[in-house]
C-alpha cells in the first residue's frame, strides 16, 4: 500500500512539474500573443496572458488588503491578465523592494507612501499612459500636482489613491456637551472651543510622541510656509521668531490645562487609543486615518469631526493650505507591459474599487466623481475641496531626520508643561549645534 | 580526506560569514547610496563616513545609550541574575517552578513584552505601576509618567533587563553547578557564613561564566534595536535610540521625512563600530579576567 502511495505521490509532482514547466511556456508564448491581440485590436480579455506581479504594502488581512484582491480577481476576470498579488507589508516595501529590482526580480507594479522620488529610475514616468487613458480628467488636480512636485523634472511617477487630510479629528459628541456649535477657524476659536471643553470637565487635546510634531509644524507653518520650516529644521535656525511665538502658543495650551495630564509618557497609539477613541480626550491633531486605525475601539457609533489646523492672525496661509497626502502605485522598470499594469492601477483608482477602497479602509477616494465619502470624513470634503496648497509633513517638521528624535522630545515636554516656550527653543538650539 | 571533509563547511562559512564581512568592511570606505548598488557607483572617501558618524549627535547619542544599557543594565540583569541562581542552587523549595517562571520571559516574543510593558505596566492612567503607588498611598510614585521623556530610557532598560534575567541566571547555574559540594562543605565545616561561601568560593570559582555572560551581555546589547523601535515607535527618539535603529534608519530610510535619504556606506559603518565594541569588550574581558589560575 506504502509503495503504491509512494508511486502516486511520484505521479503526481511529476505531472505538477510538467504543468508548472508547461504553464510558464504558456505564459511567455501567450505574451507574445498579447501584442498580436493589441494590434489585432481584440476588446474582450485584453491582456490574455500578460502576467503582472504586484508587491502591496498593505497585509491581505487590513481593509486595503482585502478589496485589492477582490479588485485584482475582478481585473483577472476581466483582461484575462494573471496578476501575482503579493502582500509584503510597510517593512517589506521598504527593505526589500529596491534590492529585489536591482537583482532584476520581476516585480511590475507596488504601492506605498507617496513620493517614491527615492525609487530613482526603478519607477517609470507615467505622462504617456495617463495622457493615453485621459485619466488626470478625473484625478483631483492638486494631488496629480503634489505628485508632480516630488520629480526634479516635474512629471508624473506615481498614482495617488487612497488621500488623507491633516487636521484636527475630534469627537462631535464631546463638542455639543460642551456646548460648541461651530468648528474653530480660527485661533482664538480654537482657544475659545478649548476653553469651553475644559468648563465642560473634558479634555481638550491629545496626541502620541509619533504625531506630536504635526500641531507644531503646521502651526509654525501657517506662519512662515513649509519652505521656511523646513529651513528652520535643517539650518538650526530655532530662534526665528515665529519659533519662540509657535511654542508659546503650545506652552499657553498646556499652562491652561488643555492638554491631557499623561500627554508626556502617551506613546504611540497610547493616546489615540486611550484617550481619543475612548472619548476622554476630544481633540488631536493627526490625519484622516486615524479613523481607520482606531475602528475597533470606536465603534461604529463614534461622532467623527474633522477641522483645517485654524488660521492664524498674522499667519502667511490659511485654511487653504492644508497638509494633504496619499498612497501611491508605481510601475517598475522592469515591468514589460505597462499599460496592462496601469490598467490595473486604473482600476482600483476609479469608480467602484476606488469607492470600496475607500469605504471599506474609511479613507479618501482618489476619483473625484465618487462624491459619497465616509461618514466619518465628510466633514473634511470642504475643506479639501478648497485646498489650493499643500503643506509638506507635520508642515516640513520632519524634514531633518537627525533633528526629529530631539524635536520630538522637547515638543512632548511642552505639550506636558514640563519645560518653557523659551526653553524649548534652547533645547532645539543645542540640538542643532550639539 | 580532511579537506573532502572541511572543504564543504568552510566554503559555506567563508560564503555565509567571511564575505559579507569583508564586504561591509570595504563598504563603510564608501560613500554608496544603496545596498544593492553596484561597485562602479561605489565613490570611495576614506574615513569619511566615521567621521561624520561622530560628527552627528544623534549617533553619539545613540552609543551613550548603548553604553548605558551595557553598563547599567549588564549590572543589573548580570547582578539580579546571579542572584537569583545562588539563590536557587541554595536548596529553596519550588526551585523548578521560580526557575521557569524567571526564564519565561525569554520564551515571550519582545514586541508582546514590550507591549505589555508600555500598556499595561507603565501607563500612566491603568498601568500596574499607578495602581500599585496609589495603593500603597505613595502618591508621589505613582504620578511618576514613566513614558516622558525624563523617564523613558529607565522604563525600556527596566522592562528590557527583566526579560533577560532569566536566560543569565540559567547560565550562572550550570557555571554553580560545576563547583564540587566538597569546598561548601569544608567551608561549612569551618564556619564560612552563606555570605563568606559566595564571596571565596562561589564567585572566585564563577569567573569563567563571568567573562561569557559579560560578553554574551555586550553580544545582545549591541543587537538592541526591537525594545527601542516598539519604546518609540515610527520614529526614533533621543532617550531610546540606539546604533540598530541609526543604523537601520541610515539604510531603508527614516519615516515621514518626505524625501528618502538612505546611506550605505554609512550603515556599513554602524555596523564595522559595532563589531570592534564587541571585540573590544571580548578584548579588555579576557585580559581581565583570565581564567587559568584556578583549576577545580
Amino acid at each position: 500500500m506504502k509503495k503504491v502511495l509512494k508511486r502516486l505521490g511520484s505521479i503526481a509532482v511529476c505531472g505538477a512539474m510538467c504543468l508548472t514547466a508547461l504553464a510558464g511556456c504558456g505564459a511567455s508564448s501567450s505574451t507574445s500573443g498579447t501584442d498580436t491581440s493589441e494590434s489585432g485590436g481584440a476588446a474582450q480579455r485584453e491582456f490574455e496572458g500578460v502576467k503582472l506581479v504586484y508587491w502591496s504594502n498593505w497585509e491581505a488581512t487590513e481593509p486595503q488588503g482585502i478589496v485589492i484582491t477582490q479588485a485584482v480577481e475582478a481585473f483577472e476576470k476581466e483582461t484575462g491578465a494573471e496578476v501575482d498579488l503579493q502582500f509584503k507589508g510597510r517593512k517589506g516595501i521598504k527593505e526589500g523592494l529596491i534590492p529585489a529590482l536591482d537583482a532584476d526580480q520581476q516585480v511590475d507594479l507596488f504601492d506605498g507612501a507617496q513620493n517614491k522620488s527615492n525609487y530613482g529610475e526603478r519607477i517609470l514616468c507615467l505622462e504617456d499612459v495617463v495622457k493615453e487613458a485621459d485619466y488626470e480628467k478625473e484625478s483631483n488636480p492638486v494631488l496629480m500636482e503634489l505628485s508632480r512636485s516630488y520629480y526634479s523634472d516635474g512629471k508624473l511617477y506615481e498614482i495617488p489613491y487612497q488621500m488623507k487630510a491633516n487636521g484636527y479629528m475630534y469627537n462631535k459628541e464631546l463638542f455639543k456637551q460642551a456646548g460648541i456649535a461651530e468648528v474653530p477657524g480660527t485661533w482664538e476659536e480654537f482657544l475659545e472651543a478649548c476653553k469651553k471643553l475644559k468648563e465642560a470637565g473634558i479634555t481638550p487635546l491629545t496626541t502620541d510622541d509619533a504625531y506630536a510634531m504635526q500641531a507644531f509644524g503646521m502651526h509654525l507653518a501657517r506662519l512662515i510656509g513649509s519652505d521656511e520650516v523646513k529651513k528652520v529644521v535643517n539650518e538650526g535656525t530655532w530662534d526665528r521668531p515665529e519659533v519662540l511665538q509657535t511654542a508659546q502658543a503650545f506652552e499657553k495650551l498646556a499652562a491652561e490645562g488643555y492638554f491631557s495630564s499623561q500627554v508626556g509618557s502617551n506613546v504611540w497609539p497610547t493616546g489615540q487609543n486611550t484617550e481619543l477613541a475612548t472619548g476622554t480626550a476630544a481633540m488631536y491633531c493627526v490625519g484622516t486615518y486615524i479613523v481607520n486605525e482606531t475602528k475597533n475601539i470606536t465603534g461604529p457609533d463614534f461622532q467623527w469631526g474633522f477641522f483645517g489646523y485654524p488660521e492664524l492672525e498674522n499667519g502667511i496661509n490659511g485654511l487653504e493650505a492644508m497638509v494633504i497626502g496619499n498612497q501611491s502605485f508605481a510601475i517598475t522598470n522592469k515591468c514589460k507591459n505597462p499599460k496592462a499594469a496601469f490598467a490595473l492601477i486604473e482600476m482600483m483608482t476609479r469608480g467602484e474599487w476606488d469607492a470600496r477602497l475607500a469605504e471599506e479602509s474609511l479613507s479618501l477616494p482618489a476619483d473625484i466623481n465618487n462624491t459619497s465619502w465616509p461618514e466619518q470624513l465628510a466633514d473634511a470634503k470642504p475643506y479639501m475641496d478648497k485646498c489650493t496648497q499643500i503643506l509638506a509633513t507635520s508642515g516640513g517638521l520632519e524634514n531633518n531626520p537627525e533633528i526629529t528624535p530631539a524635536l520630538k522630545e522637547n515638543l512632548m515636554k511642552l505639550y506636558a508643561g514640563t519645560c518653557t516656550a523659551q526653553e524649548f527653543v534652547d533645547n532645539m538650539l543645542a540640538a542643532s549645534k550639539a | 580526506m580532511i579537506i573532502a571533509f572541511a572543504g564543504p563547511a568552510t566554503l559555506i562559512f567563508v560564503a555565509t560569514f567571511i564575505y559579507p564581512i569583508i564586504r561591509t568592511i570595504i563598504m563603510s570606505f564608501f560613500s554608496i547610496q544603496e545596498i544593492t548598488d553596484p561597485t562602479d557607483k561605489w565613490q570611495f572617501n576614506g574615513v569619511e563616513n566615521y567621521i561624520s558618524l561622530w560628527e552627528t549627535p544623534l549617533y553619539r547619542t545613540s552609543w551613550i545609550n548603548l553604553i548605558k544599557i551595557f553598563v547599567i543594565g549588564g549590572i543589573i540583569t548580570l547582578g539580579v541574575s546571579l542572584l537569583f541562581a545562588v539563590i536557587l542552587k541554595s536548596g529553596v523549595h519550588g526551585k523548578g517552578f521560580f526557575q521557569a517562571a524567571i526564564y519565561l520571559p525569554n520564551v515571550i516574543s519582545a514586541v508582546a513584552m514590550a507591549t505589555m510593558w508600555i500598556q499595561y505596566v507603565f501607563n500612566p492612567s491603568y498601568g500596574f505601576l499607578t495602581k500599585l503607588f496609589r495603593a500603597l498611598h505613595l502618591d508621589f510614585l505613582a504620578e511618576v509618567q514613566w513614558l516622558d521623556a525624563d523617564h523613558k530610557f529607565w522604563a525600556l532598560l527596566i522592562s528590557y533587563c527583566f526579560g533577560m534575567i532569566g536566560h543569565f541566571m540559567l547560565i550562572w547555574i550550570s557555571g554553580i553547578e560545576r563547583i564540587g559540594p566538597d569546598y561548601y562543605e569544608a567551608a561549612s565545616i569551618d564556619g564560612a557564613s552563606r555570605v563568606g561561601q559566595f564571596i571565596h568560593i562561589t564567585l572566585p570559582l564563577l569567573k569563567g561564566i563571568f567573562r561569557t555572560n559579560i560578553i554574551m551581555w555586550a553580544i545582545s546589547v549591541s543587537g538592541f534595536f526591537i525594545w527601542s523601535k516598539l519604546f518609540s515607535p515610527i520614529s526614533a527618539d533621543t532617550s531610546t535610540i540606539v546604533p540598530m535603529v541609526y543604523m537601520y534608519d541610515k539604510l531603508f530610510g527614516a519615516e515621514n521625512t518626505g524625501d528618502v535619504v538612505r546611506d550605505a556606506g554609512a550603515a556599513a559603518a554602524i555596523g564595522v563600530m559595532l563589531c570592534l565594541f564587541i571585540v573590544l569588550v571580548f578584548t579588555v574581558v579576557n585580559h581581565l579576567l583570565k581564567d587559568d589560575d584556578l583549576e577545580f
